[in-house]
């Protein structure tokens, strides 16, 4: 049996430790671990909750919009605001810039290296003056003896793409990729100011009004951007899910744990409304793709028997507890907790929502790809949802110019009473949620249930693994030097660990003693 | 130099070389410089990128960067060793590079340096890598690695003085390189160079340019008592910003979207938009270039977008700032009241040229508010 470590495990956010054990070249058992940590529910502890808004964004850099609209959505419940169409448009034009610009980045930049002998384009035979530009480019760089930070890599496996032209291509939509991502970027500040860290969505709505030329300065950026994703982005996971990457799916590569949950985005009616969102809330449970439940935010339980707490498990965030424990005994190796969903795991995340909205057009590529999950399964469902909400923003475009001088904002004063929120949506890459206590005007307790913590968190009480955990496990490993498969699974769950990691005991000073092994 | 520059046409090379003048603020009679700094070394200078207590928002901030664009800063200015969201080597692969560059490019890499680092519990609470099994924390990292750098970067206001987790230094010990908030004694105490890049997150102008200026200068740029560059840094939010003629005229937005203090272009039937600084503007006590330089290839910036300042490149940055939606006590409604001590303490004493300029006038002639509070 052979232990492997991956420690840091990069080209994701965050960071995060994996360690698998190996039996005859497959993965037999994983831990999944966040070694980050800085207490981001006790710093906004006795703080103005708006403020909250704006530092909980900070959680993570990567999705600090779900998190802005995780707590924005909080406050406004807890405030009791009824926001305006016109804030709840713009709110989702925001949320959704950032989705463009997420997942292309995620598939290239993040994950895409793990698919590719990027050294093929070295080969490259063909004329396409485009592709030659990236051959020389590559082929300079090896010249220069410098090809950082291309290399040091795995060494390329059996499923690795070695054909030149397919290489190049997708070298050359790497380099596209990152061009194009800035559209989705700009577009978020248009209506949010700057990105990364918007700064106008407020209790109530937004601060910023629809005008004319601004749905025309974002819509020319967008419909741009829009052109690339569905003709090269979505394309190219199409192309190589059912083709070269096919063998990685049909080997089962990172299957997981079968039951699904979101909390469904973008909402097309009241804001925070989690029963009319663009993307559906729901739960699946074993696979059972025929019976798709309504998700009961009630049934979330939060376990920590594998996790640095000493707090009860199983308590609902609402009433959350974080009483850190660094050297609790008994086989704890995580510090972030087991959200649990009516007791079981759950994935959260595209190919949960995509199961969960059966789309014609997605059924029939699951059907491509064959209907279970797997890495190529999750980045195939992240490329179509991408296709929905191309659809979708331009829908939100007419609804706003349509009502062009409607209002943006509930604009309450800060309640000096006892009060509490809830503000759950899905996120780019899982389900998010906060919740709120305030009094006197001031934070009494903040507790995020964040969306890699769905995926990432240790095994729950009764020994089951958690999702990536368990997705893991059964991989190929031949080579225990080069755990490619690990890395990919991992990775086709788009982790963000900052976010994971940065829960606190908050009432006492307590200092925490830990030790991430 | 030959037809080509590490991949580059001559003409595309000039073009970076361009952009890089433009963000500096140097016009393009420059350009030849730049080119020499950047082409003179005689291969792309080594750059560290290590991450502590982050968000990963400054490195996200960066990808926007555009003139020149993240393509060629990574593969054709400079050599990204270790850039933990980009680079192709995971595990101990990725952390031998790290060794390995500290080790053969000794004074010649730069290291950028984001997110706090913490001493609480042993550095335990942000850890890389592992050595003999055992968590390599970023205490040790930070030393190790800034030590043999030519010139750290403290990219970021956690990186800087702590940010965010220094709102939480009771229980992890997060500080900034070399600052700890507004004072000094940060978790580096070596000697290399630490040219402070705040922000939450900052403007990729304002890394890139840094970077720049070092390679064609070999040394860190001018900067304030704060360490960071004037060229970026030198002027309040407030000395330039679009509404300060509201201020001036005591026309304040009260109510977020409030079209009777929004200008029609913004989609109001006010005269102009209104200054924000009832509902906690920041701007005032915040030094950075935002309403000239703007974010994301010039789209828009936060006041631009109706929303405040939060003062995200400030040391005092969050807990010396909140509540975030309350009006700064240093202004009052006539004026900013401060005093020419303060600005002096802030901006380092060559300073009161650009920032104060306008401050220091209003503040001789009477307008801003002295001692007395609200007048
Ligand atoms: S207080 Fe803020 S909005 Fe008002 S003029 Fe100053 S910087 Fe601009």
């Amino acid at each position: 049996m052979a232990k492997v470590v991956i420690d840091p495990v990069t080209r994701i956010e965050g960071h995060l430790k994996i360690e698998v054990e190996v039996e005859n070249g497959v993965v037999k058992d994983a831990w999944s671990s966040g070694t980050m940590y800085r207490g981001f529910e006790q710093l906004i502890q006795g703080k103005d909750p708006r403020d909250a808004i704006r530092i909980t964004q900070r959680v993570c850099g990567v999705c600090n919009t779900i998190h802005g609209m995780s707590s924005v959505f909080a406050v406004d419940d807890a405030f009791g605001v009824t926001v305006p169409d016109n804030g709840r448009i713009i709110r989702n034009l925001i949320f959704a810039s950032d989705w463009l610009a997420d997942h292309p980045l995620h598939f290239y930049h993040l994950a895409a290296l793990d698919y590719i002998d990027i050294m093929a384009v070295a080969s490259y035979a063909g004329n396409d003056p485009a592709l030659l530009k990236v051959k020389d480019k590559i082929v300079s760089l090896v010249k220069a003896n410098d090809t950082y930070p291309l290399t040091p890599r795995y060494e390329p496996d059996a499923f690795v793409i070695k054909d030149p032209e397919v290489v190049t291509t997708a070298v050359s939509h790497y380099l596209q990729a990152l061009e194009m991502r800035k559209l989705g970027h700009e577009m978020l500040a248009l209506w949010g100011g700057r990105a990364p860290f918007y700064q106008n969505v407020v209790v109530g709505g937004v601060g910023i009004r629809p005008t004319v030329e601004r749905i025309a300065e974002f819509t020319w950026r967008f419909e741009q951007l829009a052109d690339w994703l569905e003709n090269t982005y979505v394309a190219d996971v199409v192309a190589l899910g059912t083709g070269p990457l096919k063998p990685i799916h049909d080997l089962k590569v990172g299957l997981g744990v079968s039951n699904f949950l979101g909390y469904g985005a973008f909402d097309e009616k009241k804001s925070g409304d989690i029963k009319n969102r663009f993307f559906r809330s729901g739960t699946i449970e074993n696979l059972d793709l025929k019976n798709i439940k309504d998700m009961d935010p009630s049934k979330i339980t939060e376990d920590v028997k594998y996790s640095y707490y000493k707090s009860a498990s199983g308590l609902k965030p609402a009433v959350g507890k974080t009483d850190p424990d660094p050297k609790k005994a008994g086989g704890a190796y995580s510090f972030i907790k087991s959200p649990r969903y009516d007791g079981k795991p759950h994935e959260g995340g595209p190919l949960a929502r995509m199961l969960m909205q059966q789309d014609p057009g997605f059924m029939e590529l699951a059907g491509k790809i064959g209907v279970w999950p797997s890495a190529v399964a999750r980045h195939a469902a992240r490329a179509y949802e991408t296709k929905m909400l191309i659809g979708q923003i331009r829908v939100w475009l007419d609804q706003l110019a349509k009502n062009i001088n409607g209002e943006v904002c509930d604009d309450k004063a800060l309640p000096m009473d006892a009060r509490e929120g809830m503000g759950i949506t899905d996120a780019p890459r899982s389900a998010n949620g906060h919740w709120v206590s305030i009094d006197k005007g001031k934070v009494t307790n903040y507790q995020i249930v964040n969306a890699s913590g769905w995926n990432f968190g240790p095994r729950y009480d009764k020994g089951v693994r958690g999702p990536v955990e368990e997705a893991i496990v059964g991989a190929p490993v031949p080579d225990p030097t080069n755990p490619t498969n690990v890395v990919r699974v991992v990775r086709s769950f788009d982790p963000c660990l900052a976010c994971s990691v940065h829960i606190i005991e908050p009432t006492t000073n307590e200092i925490l003693k830990f030790k991430v092994t | 130099m030959g037809e080509s520059f590490k991949g580059l046409s001559r003409r595309d090379f000039l073009k970076v070389c361009g952009a890089t003048a433009t963000i500096l603020g140097l016009s393009q009679s420059y350009v030849p410089q730049i080119a020499q700094a950047i082409e003179g070394a005689a291969a792309k200078p080594p750059v560290l990128w290590l991450q502590g207590q982050n968000c990963t928002g400054c490195s996200v901030s960066a990808l926007n960067s555009n003139h020149p664009s993240i393509a060629e800063i990574v593969l054709d200015i400079l050599s990204f060793r270790y850039q933990p969201n980009i680079m192709a080597a995971s595990g101990d692969q990725a952390i031998q590079v790290i060794k390995d560059t500290i080790k053969n490019e000794k004074g010649k890499y730069v290291l950028i340096w984001e997110g706090a680092v913490p001493d609480k519990e042993d550095g335990l609470f942000a850890a890389f890598g592992e050595e003999n099994g055992k968590p390599m924390t970023c205490d040790k990292w930070v030393t190790e690695a800034a030590d043999s750098a030519a010139v750290v970067i403290a990219m970021g206001t956690c990186a800087a003085f702590g940010g965010i987790p220094r709102a939480n230094q009771a229980v992890t010990g997060a500080k900034g390189l070399l600052f700890d908030g507004t004072a000094k004694g940060g978790a580096y105490k070596g000697t290399t160079p630490v040219v402070n890049v705040p922000g939450c997150p900052p403007n990729p102008d304002w890394l890139i340019g840094t970077v720049v200026y070092y390679l064609m200068n070999k040394k860190a740029p001018d900067v304030d008592n704060y360490g960071r560059p004037k060229m970026f840094y030198g002027q309040t939010i407030h000395d330039n910003c679009e509404r300060r003629a509201a201020f001036e005229a005591g026309l304040y937005l009260e109510t977020w979207g409030d079209p009777a203090a929004i200008a029609p272009a913004e989609g109001g039937t006010a005269t102009q938009n209104y200054c924000l600084v009832k509902k906690g503007c920041k701007g005032p006590i915040t030094y950075s270039d935002c309403p000239i330089r703007r974010w994301n290839s010039r789209t828009s910036w936060p006041i631009g977008a109706h929303g405040i300042c939060i003062g995200c490149t400030q040391p005092e940055f969050y807990a010396g700032l909140a509540p975030l939606y309350e009006k700064v006590p240093e202004v009052n409604l006539f004026g900013i009241q401060t005093t020419a001590d303060n600005i002096a303490k802030v901006l380092g004493v060559a300073v009161a040229i650009g920032l104060g300029a306008h401050l220091v006038g209003n503040f001789a002639t009477g307008r801003v508010g002295g001692k007395g509070g609200d007048k």
